[in-house]
């Protein structure tokens, strides 16, 4: 699944351990997420959709 | 249970696997003095204590060493704890019962490849029936 975790992480100058400690997963899970390598649960999901003041389907694309 | 709650577990789980490495490894001299064999007790303790060593050490480099280190702490770490569990088991049921079945082929008992067999087997229905059931 597509998703912009990358683009909105980069506008907030996060790096990935900074923003997979702030949502409690590793800095390679949020690597994985935006490399679409993984889709995330539905909580970790909406975690981070509220995290970024988004819904989820602003931030995940089903293609 | 909140982030920092499950930071903390995290870090205590950190220790667990190494401890658990140099505890087998005080294990096997243990065994192997009582059986009088120096050299396999030393040789028994190096192996772990190498193990340990080699996942303390790497565990920052590495998330598969992460992993096996026991870091297990959000859910695509858990669920390839799982896969990885899973693969074991299914590689193990095939091992018992390719064993089971040339046992039988040669005319000899098979046992004990009847009873790992059995207890795989009920294991797997049972954690069907529970995991169902869970939702």
């Amino acid at each position: 699944m597509r998703n912009d975790v990358r683009a909105l992480r980069r506008t907030r100058a996060l790096s990935q351990q900074e923003l997979g400690q702030a949502l409690g997963v590793s800095r390679q899970t949020v690597n994985a997420i935006e490399q679409g390598r993984y889709d995330p649960s539905l909580p970790l999901a909406i975690r981070m959709a509220r995290y970024f003041g988004r819904t989820v389907e602003e931030i995940f694309h089903v293609d | 249970m909140s982030t920092d709650q499950q930071l903390a577990r995290t870090r205590g789980r950190r220790w667990l696997v190494p401890a658990v490495g140099l505890l087998c490894g005080v294990g096997y001299v243990a065994v192997f003095l009582a059986r009088g064999d120096p050299g396999m007790a030393a040789g028994g303790f190096a192996i772990m204590a190498g193990y340990t060593l080699f996942l303390v050490l790497l565990s920052r480099r590495s998330e598969a060493v992460a992993l096996l280190r026991g870091e297990v702490e959000d859910e695509r770490r858990q669920i390839i704890s799982l896969r990885a569990a899973a693969l074991t088991g299914h590689v193990l049921i095939l091992v018992v019962l390719t064993g089971f079945a040339i046992e039988l082929t040669r005319g000899n008992s098979a046992h004990p490849w009847d009873l790992l067999a059995a207890v795989g087997g009920v294991t797997y229905l049972l954690a069907t029936v529970f995991f169902t059931r869970r939702g």
